[in-house]
């Protein structure tokens, strides 16, 4: 067995927070690493979690800082896998460290440079889905861990022409003199006994599916760009409002739930988490306002959880939320800027028309982007869909194709955050076996 | 074809009955006892009796399949059905006959249908031939016969959008053929149940025609100027780009123009002319076209096309009343006689070819 006691986890969501901190208490060294400039993942987008309604961030923030300040974890943020040498006990892994122009040192994270950006607030905020805007120098969002500011070199004018004014109008408002445009890539080689992959999972953006009109109709959104805007702390400070200009309150909702999931010619499998997602946000737009209407548009409603039903069942009795038994054919847009959804009531056999002020599409949910390179530079194998293959679902659930080489979280399957920490803490068992 | 083998060659037996079909099927939201869903339902259950179904009532205007989550192919279902409905006798001349007597007025050709008046035409405005169908639009439109058109228009290069427009500038920019199929039928569902409009002229292929008579037929309140195009086949485009560049190395997103004519399908790019055998693109069919008997768009109250007719001029089929009042509008018309023999050959070729698609899948 080898020596070495270090681990390596891909991904800083709750599952690879999770596996972290399972090997860090069993006095395993760790490497967490974070293609973005935070940790906190998809997790930390959300508004509240089901099938308890508790405040996500809430409960995920501590876990972040936890992760962060552990003695033996080494967070590496903003940095990508890019090689892998060596086997199972051994493996050498060659990671690239983006420049974010920032000194993570001495950045406070007190956001005087997001203010004084000259491009403040121009662009779509990823973190936002696209709802809020940022600046190329920002702040990923306020509880991100590190709490250091990032500048986009792709957007930053002084990266990328040379000039931001008479000198780079965040360099004047840094007083910590964190701002380091001289920062570069970095390469960083590890020697780790295991790797653990807890990449996770991207939403869909069906724009192919031209009849739901997401791109075009205004009012279409998805079920992440919801959960940003029912969140106090999102670019709609809680409220829920149409995106058309009126930007009047939106009472009326509709959920459309398996948009490019369960769709032979998109991703056939079944996402996992929309019919329960979908509920919780018809119930805390019932909490924000008691006017509110919802309406669930299923074809099959998946409650397969411990308490799954029920949570359908207080959705309907308590929180008033309508199903209707119906994909939608098509949503148009009429004269005042509203979704119309055409649809046949399929226990009735009835075909109807309804107008609501939002659509909210349940979007397939897919491996996260780039796990083609990812995979190859390990030496996994995928399956069809992009999912990490394991060995054996029945008795090795976390064992890719590689030995040495663990899988958790939605990189293997989709499911919720319940399952995948479950799992984290089991490919971080299986890790620690590799070594002791 | 056994309904066995018909339920799983046309995938029917993936149906989870989501109604998406139903709810996108133009004809269902007129005709409350037609609904693909419920067809594909019984076949499956084995209660169908496909001389009691409504399968004459599909235009095969495969939006339902298009957008089908479950890849069910209904159109070849639909005729497969029809298939064995003709075995009991049951087939789509009487469909047809009894539209033509509703809605059209002239005396009977049997290749290319009711005609009124037959006639090579071009005017001033530039168009893939004569231009009539754009002139026949504007003037229309000038002249109060109706508020809104609906026609086709490019995106992203050549692909075909169906579009209902107000103005005269969206009609001329929709001139030009695109060989494809583009559910402006569609567009006027829409317009008649959302009650923006009443007095629409439409631009379609046959097979729409088929639906949008269909639909006239049950719903009255809805004045209606149809312009039919004489069709062939058409193409998928998302199919047809990679085969035309395969084949022609060229970008039809970036063609000026496309043409087929005489067996030849052209593109016109950057000043030159490249051409291939329309054979070659069979690939890229659109599925429903191969049962289609309808080459000149029999249902129509104006039908256009270029057979028939020298080059830069149109053939003008005229086959009701209305049709004849629009084309009474036209201005600064020039016309030439047609060679009716060229359109009734290829009107008979095609109904051969349709119908022998239709034995195949009978399997006798």
């Amino acid at each position: 067995m080898s020596e070495n006691k270090s681990m390596l986890v891909i991904g800083g969501g709750v599952a690879g927070i999770q596996a972290s901190l399972d090997l860090a208490e069993q006095d395993f060294k760790v490497y967490l690493v974070e293609k973005n400039s935070s940790i906190g993942g998809r997790m930390a987008q959300l508004d509240k979690t089901f099938p308890t309604n508790d405040c996500s961030i809430c409960i995920l923030a501590p876990k972040m800082l936890e992760c962060f300040g552990h003695e033996n974890i080494t967070v590496l943020s903003y940095a990508e896998l890019k090689e892998v040498s060596g086997e199972k006990g051994d493996f050498i892994v060659k990671v690239r460290k983006k420049p974010r122009y920032v000194d993570e040192e001495k950045c406070t994270g007190c956001s005087a440079c997001e203010d004084a950006c000259l491009l403040k607030d121009r662009f779509p905020d990823e973190f936002d889905m696209g709802l809020g805007k940022r600046g190329a120098a920002y702040l990923p969002f306020a509880q991100a861990v590190p709490r250091v500011a990032v500048i986009d070199e792709e957007r930053c004018i002084f990266i990328t022409k040379g000039k931001c004014g008479k000198a780079p109008a965040c360099e004047e408002a840094c007083e910590r003199d964190a701002i380091d445009f001289e920062q570069k890539e970095e390469e960083i080689e590890l020697h780790v006994g295991a790797i653990i992959v807890a990449t996770g999972l991207d939403a869909y953006e069906p724009y192919e599916i031209e009849e739901y009109g997401y791109g075009r109709i205004e009012n279409v959104i998805t079920g992440l760009q919801y959960e940003r805007m029912i969140n106090a702390g999102g670019p709609t400070g809680g409220h829920l409002v149409r995106l058309s200009s009126d930007g009047k309150p939106a009472k009326k909702l509709a959920f459309i739930l398996c948009v490019g999931s369960r769709d032979l010619k998109k991703c056939p499998y079944c996402s996992s988490v929309c019919c329960m997602y979908s509920t919780k946000s018809g119930m805390l737009a019932r909490e924000h306002e008691e006017d509110m209407e919802s309406f669930v548009f299923y074809t099959d409603i998946r409650a397969f959880g411990r308490g799954f039903q029920e949570y359908i069942e207080r959705g309907m009795e308590e929180y008033g939320i309508n199903f209707i038994r119906a994909k939608p054919g098509k949503i148009t847009e009429n004269g005042n800027k509203s979704p119309v959804i055409w649809y046949e009531d399929t226990l009735t056999g009835e075909l109807k028309r309804m107008e609501v002020d939002l659509v909210i599409l349940a979007t397939a949910l897919v491996p996260s982007k780039g796990v083609e390179e990812l995979a190859k530079a390990l030496g996994v194998e995928l399956d069809e869909y992009g999912f990490f293959k394991v060995k054996n679902p029945l008795y090795a659930p976390v064992d890719t194709t590689r030995e040495g080489v663990f899988v958790c979280g939605f990189a293997q399957s989709p499911k919720d955050i319940t399952d995948s920490v479950a799992q984290a803490s089991g490919a971080a068992g299986r890790a620690g076996e590799v070594i002791s | 074809m056994e309904m066995e083998e018909l339920i799983a060659e046309t995938k029917v037996y993936n149906c989870v009955e989501c109604g998406k079909c139903n709810a996108n099927c133009p004809i269902s939201w007129f005709e409350s006892d037609y609904s693909p869903r419920l067809i594909a339902k019984r076949a499956l259950e084995g209660f169908i009796d496909v001389r009691e179904e409504k399968i004459w009532h599909c235009m095969s205007c495969q939006l339902c399949s298009d957008r089908c989550p479950s890849e069910v192919d209904y159109p070849k279902f639909i005729w497969g059905l029809r298939a064995e409905a003709l075995k009991s006798g049951i087939g789509e001349e009487a469909y047809v006959s009894e539209l033509e007597q509703l809605f059209l007025d002239g005396e009977m050709d049997k290749d290319i249908g009711i005609v009124r008046e037959i006639t090579a035409g071009k005017t001033a405005v530039e168009g893939q031939d004569g231009g009539i169908v754009t002139s026949l639009l504007t003037a229309g439109m000038e002249k109060g016969l109706f508020d809104s058109a609906i026609v086709v228009h490019r995106e992203d290069g050549f692909k075909a959008k169906a579009i209902m427009t107000e103005n005269v500038e969206d009609i001329i920019k929709a001139s030009g053929s695109k060989y494809q199929f583009a559910p402006t039928v569609e567009r006027m569902v829409e317009a008649i149940i959302e009650g923006g409009g009443k007095r629409i002229a439409i631009v379609a292929l046959p097979c729409s025609i088929y639906g949008i008579r269909r639909i006239q037929k049950v719903f009255s309140d809805v004045e209606l100027y149809i312009i039919g195009l004489f069709c062939f086949e058409n193409f998928y485009y998302e199919l047809l780009k990679p085969v035309v560049s395969e084949i022609l190395d060229v970008d039809l997103g970036l063609a000026d123009k496309i043409d087929v004519k005489k067996g030849k399908f052209v593109v016109y790019i950057e000043g030159e002319e490249k051409s291939c055998d329309v054979d070659e693109l069979q690939g890229a069919v659109r599925a429903s076209c191969v049962f289609c008997t309808d080459f000149t768009a029999r249902l129509a109250d104006v039908s256009v096309g270029s057979v028939g007719s020298p080059d830069g001029y149109s053939t003008v089929i005229i086959r009701s009343k209305k049709g004849e009042e629009l084309f009474g509008l036209l201005k600064g018309l020039e016309t030439t006689s047609v060679d009716r023999n060229e359109i009734a050959k290829l009107a008979s070729l095609k109904r051969k070819k349709g119908v022998e698609e239709l034995e195949k899948l009978e399997g006798v």
